[in-house]
C-alpha cells in the first residue's frame, strides 16, 4: 500500500514537472498551466512527505514495543 | 495523526491559497510578462517612400508579450477597424486588411501548421476557396509563406494575400484582401505593407 502510495505522488510531482517545464502551452492557456502545474508540484511534495513521516512514525511505533 | 502531518497539511492548505491568489490575484499580469507596449499606444505618422510613391504610412506597434512586439506600416488613408490585443484591422476601398499574431505549436513548423491547419481551415470557412499561388519568401530576414486565394462574398469575389511570418515565439500574420477586379492596382500597396514587417528585437 505504501509503495503505491509513493508511486501515485512521484506520478503525481512528474506530472507537475512535466506541465511546468516540458509542455507547449498556448499562449492563451498560460494562467491555467501555471495554476495546474504548481497545484499538482504542491501536492505531491506534500503527499510523498505525509507518507514518510508516516511511515516513519509507524516504524518507531513498532521499534518502541 | 502526528503534529508533523498535521504541521504539513496546514503549510499545503496554505499554499494553494497563496498559489490561487498569485494566479488569479491582481498580479496576474506582472507574473506572466503581459505589457503594453508604450509606442502601441498611438500610431506613429511618418512620411515614406517605401511603396515607391510618397504615400504617408502609420507605423503600428503590437500590443502583447514583449517577445510578440512588431511593427508594421500602413498608408494613413486606410481606416483603422476595432482594435485588438495583438493586431489591428483595417478597411479600405474594395477591400480589408488584418495583421495579428498566431500561436504554432513547437512540435510543428509554421509552413506545416499553415498547410495543415490553417489552409484547410479557410477553406471550409470560406465560401468559393481557390488557391492561386503559394510561395516561400523572406520579410527582413525572417522567413515567410505567402499563401494567395480568391473566394466569394455575397456574389463578390475576392483576392486574398495572407502572409505568415516566423517570429521567435509566434508568427506574424498579414491579410490583405481586395476585390478581384482591384488587384492589380492595389499589388503595389499590398508588396510594401507585407515588406514593412518586422519583429521588434
Amino acid at each position: 500500500m505504501k509503495q503505491i502510495f509513493l508511486f501515485v505522488s512521484l506520478a503525481v510531482i512528474g506530472f507537475g514537472l512535466y506541465l511546468k517545464f516540458f509542455y507547449d502551452t498556448p499562449d492563451e492557456q498560460i494562467t491555467i498551466n501555471f495554476f495546474v502545474s504548481w497545484f499538482l508540484i504542491i501536492v505531491g511534495t506534500s503527499s510523498l512527505l505525509m507518507n514518510l513521516f508516516w511511515a516513519s512514525k509507524k516504524k518507531q511505533k513498532s521499534i518502541e514495543e | 495523526m502526528n503534529n508533523k502531518i498535521i504541521f504539513i497539511l496546514v503549510l499545503t492548505l496554505a499554499a494553494l491559497g497563496m498559489l490561487t491568489f498569485f494566479t488569479f490575484g491582481p498580479a496576474t499580469n506582472m507574473r506572466i510578462g503581459i505589457r503594453v507596449n508604450p509606442s502601441s499606444l498611438q500610431p506613429t505618422s511618418i512620411s515614406n517612400v517605401a511603396t515607391g510613391t510618397n504615400a504617408a504610412l502609420n507605423v503600428y506597434h503590437n500590443r502583447d508579450l514583449a517577445e510578440n512586439f512588431y511593427t508594421i506600416q500602413f498608408p494613413q488613408s486606410w481606416q483603422l477597424g476595432q482594435n485588438q490585443a495583438g493586431g489591428y484591422t483595417f478597411t479600405f476601398g474594395g477591400g480589408t486588411a488584418k495583421v495579428e499574431t498566431m500561436d504554432v505549436p513547437d512540435n510543428s513548423t509554421l509552413e506545416l501548421y499553415v498547410l495543415s491547419q490553417d489552409e484547410p481551415k479557410l477553406k471550409s470557412s470560406l465560401s468559393g476557396y481557390k488557391r492561386v499561388n503559394y510561395q516561400k519568401l523572406s520579410v527582413n530576414g525572417s522567413d515567410a509563406y505567402q499563401l494567395t486565394y480568391t473566394s466569394t462574398v455575397n456574389g463578390t469575389s475576392y483576392q486574398t494575400v495572407r502572409t505568415y511570418i516566423t517570429g521567435a515565439d509566434k508568427a506574424g500574420v498579414i491579410t490583405l484582401t481586395a476585390n478581384t477586379n482591384q488587384v492589380g492596382s492595389i499589388a503595389s500597396i499590398f508588396n510594401p505593407t507585407i515588406n514593412s514587417f518586422h519583429w521588434e528585437k
